[in-house]
């Protein structure tokens, strides 16, 4: 299987070089056969592209150790599901795999590609042709996933045991695919640039690959973060760990983009911004692919790390180069239609958006960067991590969400005082009474409070938009729900929009609960002992050794009771003196208010050969709060050390998703075309037969 | 058996890049006016959709209905201006492509009809 | 105190004379209110204190983790060594001069506020100061060129004009666009005196 899968790649790098030569050629000397020709080989590199994958998913399922990478990922009491895990779990796998996700985006796009394009498709072409063969290049000769040994072990090292989470099927390739994705927007803007295409007819393409692709990786990242939240026992969900901030910053970047495009399709405006704004995003992915292989900054997810750094930052450097000089190149050509008639207008307010997000993205870029500038410029190393980044990027995130309830309010064009009114009453009254209600119920941290009010102001002003839509529809004689649907039906990218608003809301409610409240106790139970926090009691009820060949585990059997702190008041305020916010109840012996709630069975694992331990993390989830807790390690005297805490809304963290996912489906489904085409060809004559 | 499937492999690819020179179908680049019009037509329907946007914004109480009314004869009128041109370069090219398909037809060994009709609807 | 401050900021966004300033009042607020750490109770369990400050510490061996987070022995004896010193009396400052004595400046998980590394804080303000300002300068300017283009559009009379010129096209507009419309029939056909869309179904 190596032999075949050695035999693809290199075909790949044929054919994606005779694609990127022969469709520029082919179009300069008018050659049709030749472009036709090129177009199909990028074709077949995605063919390669599938062969050269298969060969090494099949090398997994055969267990065929004889092959390094296979060696190294897998052994024969790997569950078989995990193959496909094991297929990305390192640097080559990887890097297959975007070559794979790259290449059959790449196909599909160029196959559905409009023929309004068909000037500037050769250069689309031509780029993809050599971001792929970057990447088949990178795959023959530096890092191979077809490596043999030369001595076939009887057994290979298995996969990394962080990885055995079904979580891992999905947040990988959705956060690779993500990331490459945006190659496909930038393709097409850079193709109608170089062709001198300068319309607006890439709009729509760019607009439709960037929204898939910003999906993909928004989801890919909200995968990972549930996946750190319940298995990787950091206790958290975002570290801003390097790696999470490289993926973090394009997807910042696309997210201005998305919002500033709708101001090109509606008014004519923002051109050159928004392929400004293509061109750093896709050099921001270039950017996290570097860093991704062997970058110089280090991070919890070096499961992939490799000595490739010089490679990608040369090839980092080239798209920077190319992008920059392109949009110096194309800068005077690109006009917009009409100007900015006042500044609260919805276009306005969309250009302080995308500032906003580029400071977010330019500050996390300067704290990824600065531990290296300090080390340059005075030789101290310096760490950067999340207190740095909470601090930073916090306020200027809720200066987005305020903006979020404003920017939607206001009309395009420009506000008349009277509408102004009319429309920032509501939004305003609602987060106000938010607010004083949270004072009356005593509840602390003027930040968060205020945070919260904007979180109401933010999603009243999302009800009234669609309030008021559907009352000027039902007035026209649709019923409710009609009139609703044929709002949501009438504008998409809009309503789509708002969807995905509400779920950036619900993330919010999520970020500032457990930034803010979250309780926390350490502490070590024996069977039959309790540990109590808050209003909560874990009782250690039992342990079950579920160890294997490959690692020694185990869970407990844990039962959660609601209490009444009344029913525990000396151990409480015996506790505060102590300064601790939880204790340990030796007795089982159960009080009169206490509660049964829940069980939970939190899981510790032990990996011998890998010399790592994985935990999952038992939670006990409601709206409200999760109760969270951590097992550490199961100790030698029988007792198991918990870290244990309650996370104030951390539900709403994950209840985004599935809102994210429909929004930007419904953002991106395909608007039927206004037009009766057989009255049009009548009035215009056309032939039917023509090309 | 691998070295098997892999020459194979390279063989398909072989022949789907060599194809298109020697097939017997002949390929034309697309032509300029075709695209014109595929252009032309991609900013009529853009014109539609800012149509149907604008009436929802009036529907929702974001336009007066002097600024909808303005609004929505200005993109009316570019629309139908677009519609003019399209007409006029179409059926001109329409001429102009008949006769050269009869002349093509004539030369049969030079480049005559389509590039790749199936290739590429526009719903992207 | 702090509340009602953010009742002023809610207020201003409220009924703005120009909501931009009343924006850039609330980003300023929020920027102030996150440095002021406020988020320091007095009633705080020297529990949650330890919690914090391991939350500030980084794991010397592990790759980008605090020991907040990590498992490893040496985070293990760290945390109960942060909690040792609150213990005793130690100030968050004091804990954290404890460890960079011992492991150096990078133990931190933030840079220190002084000499050098201020500059990590300092930047980011003119960061967003600057993004702030250069958007709003450049709608500035967007809007006086457009003042001056608009000028020179087209007067109602041209509008008829055209109109008339292009009758023919821009019922075959309407037509297409009844298509799609939401719009009821009787509301866009008091739009002016342009032939406007028959409602060809119900």
């Amino acid at each position: 299987m190596a032999d075949l899968g050695v035999m693809a790649l290199l075909l790949g790098l044929a054919l994606s070089a005779y694609s990127a030569i022969g469709v520029v050629i082919g179009e300069k000397i008018g050659m049709a056969a030749l472009v036709v020709s090129a177009r199909r080989a990028l074709y077949m590199t995605t063919v390669t592209a599938i062969v050269a994958s298969g060969a090494l998913i099949n090398a997994f399922v055969q267990n065929d150790f004889s092959i390094a990478y296979v060696a190294d990922h897998s052994n024969t009491l790997m569950d078989r599901a995990f193959v496909w895990v094991a297929f990305y779990a390192g640097n080559e796998g990887s890097l297959l795999y975007i070559l794979l996700a790259l290449s059959v985006i790449s196909a599909i796009s160029v196959w559905f590609a409009p023929k309004r394009l068909a000037r500037s498709m050769p250069w689309t072409i031509a780029i993809l042709a050599i971001i792929q063969l970057f990447y088949f290049g990178v795959l023959t000769f530096f890092a191979s996933p077809f490596e043999l040994l030369d001595t076939v072990p009887l057994d290979g090292r298995g996969i990394n045991p962080l990885l055995t989470h079904p979580g891992m099927f999905s947040h990988p390739p959705l956060l690779m695919g993500g990331l490459i994705s945006i190659t496909i927007p930038f393709a097409f803007v850079s193709g109608a640039l170089i062709a001198g295409n300068y319309g607006d007819d890439w709009v729509d393409v760019a607009r439709v690959s960037a929204i898939i692709g910003w999906g993909v990786l928004g989801t890919g990242m909200l995968l990972g973060a549930w996946w750190a939240y319940t298995i990787l026992g950091w206790g958290g969900y975002w570290a801003w760990d390097p790696i999470e901030n490289v993926a973090l910053m394009p997807w910042l970047v696309m997210t201005a983009f998305l919002h500033s495009i709708m101001v090109q399709k509606r008014r004519g405006m923002f051109r050159l911004w928004n392929v400004a704004l293509l061109n750093i995003a896709f050099v921001l992915a270039q950017l996290g692919m570097f860093i991704n292989r062997g970058g110089p900054v280090v991070s919890v997810h070096s499961f992939a790390a490799s000595t490739l750094g010089a490679i990608f930052l040369s090839f980092m450097l080239a798209s920077l180069v190319f992008a920059f000089a392109l949009f110096l190149w194309r800068m005077p050509q690109l006009k917009s239609d009409r100007a900015m008639e006042s500044f609260v207008s919805r276009e306005a307010s969309f250009l302080i958006n995308n500032f906003l997000f580029l400071a977010v993205m330019v500050v996390t870029l300067w704290g990824v960067l600065f531990p290296l500038f300090s080390d340059l410029a005075r030789d101290v190393s310096v760490s950067v991590s999340a207190p740095y980044f909470d601090r930073v990027n916090g306020p200027v995130l809720l200066g987005i969400v305020v903006m979020m309830g404003i920017g939607p309010l206001l009309p395009w064009r420009k506000a008349s005082a009277r509408s102004m009114k009319q429309w920032f009453v509501w939004p305003t009254v609602v987060g106000m009474i938010a607010i004083g209600v949270l004072i009356a119920l005593g509840v602390e941290r003027p930040v968060a409070i205020f945070a919260f009010g904007v979180v109401a102001f933010v999603a009243t002003a999302i009800g009234e938009e669609w309030w008021r839509g559907t009352v000027g529809r039902h007035r026209s004689g649709d019923n409710w729900a009609l009139a609703w649907w044929r709002l949501v039906n009438g504008n998409r990218p809009r309503h789509g929009g708002y969807i995905v608003h509400i779920s950036i809301l619900m993330l919010a409610l999520g970020i500032i609960g457990t930034n803010f409240y979250q309780q926390r106790t350490d502490g070590a139970l024996a069977l039959g002992e309790s540990l109590v926090i808050d209003n909560y009691r874990i009782e250690y009820v039992d342990a079950h050794d579920s160890s294997r060949p490959d690692r020694i585990a185990q869970w407990a059997e844990m039962t959660i009771y609601r209490i009444d702190p009344d029913d525990y008041k000396q151990e409480i305020s015996f506790a505060k003196a102590k300064g601790s916010s939880g204790f340990t109840l030796k007795d089982s012996r159960i009080r009169p208010n206490d509660e049964v709630i829940d069980t939970i069975e939190p899981w510790h694992g032990f990996y011998i050969d890998f010399n790592m331990a994985s935990v999952r993390s038992g939670i006990s989830s409601t709206v409200v709060e999760d109760l969270y807790v951590i097992p550490r390690d199961f100790l030698a005297d029988g007792r198991v050390s918990l870290a244990v805490s309650i996370n104030p809304l951390a539900w709403w963290l994950w209840a985004s998703g599935p809102f994210f996912i429909l929004g930007t489906m419904v953002a991106l489904w395909p608007q039927a075309a206004v037009e009766r085409r057989p009255a049009r060809k009548r009035l215009i004559g056309e032939s039917e037969g023509e090309i | 058996m691998p070295i098997l499937l892999g020459t194979l492999l390279a063989l398909v690819s072989v022949v789907v890049i060599v194809y298109p020179f020697i097939g017997s179908k002949k390929y034309r680049l697309v032509s300029d006016s075709f695209v014109t019009r595929e252009k032309l037509r991609a900013e009529r329907l853009r014109i539609y959709r800012k149509i149907s946007d604008v009436e929802a914004d009036f529907t929702s109480g974001d336009l007066t209905r002097a600024d909808y009314q303005q609004q929505r004869d200005q993109l009316r009128i570019a629309a139908a201006e677009i519609l003019k041109q399209e007409s006029g370069s179409s059926i001109s090219n329409v001429k102009r492509d008949e006769e050269l398909e009869k002349q093509i037809s004539r030369l049969r060994e030079q480049s005559a009809t389509s590039n790749e009709a199936p290739e590429g609807g526009d719903t992207l | 105190m702090a509340p009602r401050l953010s009742f002023a900021v809610i207020e201003q966004c409220a009924l703005p004379a120009n909501p931009i300033t009343a924006i850039l009042v609330a980003l300023l607020l929020s920027v102030l209110f996150a440095l002021s750490g406020c988020i320091r109770e007095s009633d705080i369990t020297l529990e949650q204190r330890a919690h914090q400050l391991a939350g500030e510490l980084m794991c010397p061996i592990c790759d980008g983790q605090t020991i907040d987070g990590s498992n490893a022995q040496i985070a293990i004896d760290m945390r109960l060594k942060v909690r040792d010193l609150l213990d005793e009396g130690s100030t968050n400052a004091e804990v954290k001069d404890y460890f960079v004595l011992r492991y150096g400046q990078d133990i931190l998980a933030a840079p220190e506020r002084s000499g050098f590394s201020l500059l990590a804080w300092i930047v980011p303000v003119f960061i967003v100061l600057g993004g702030v300002v250069i958007a709003l300068l450049s709608i500035k300017s967007m809007r006086r060129s457009g003042l001056e283009a608009q000028s020179a559009g087209g007067t109602s009379t041209v509008v008829k004009q055209k109109q008339n010129d292009l009758s023919d096209y821009l019922a075959h507009v309407d037509r297409d666009l009844s298509v799609g419309s939401a719009i009821k029939s009787d509301e866009s056909n008091k739009s002016g005196d342009a032939p406007s869309s028959e409602k060809a179904k119900s």
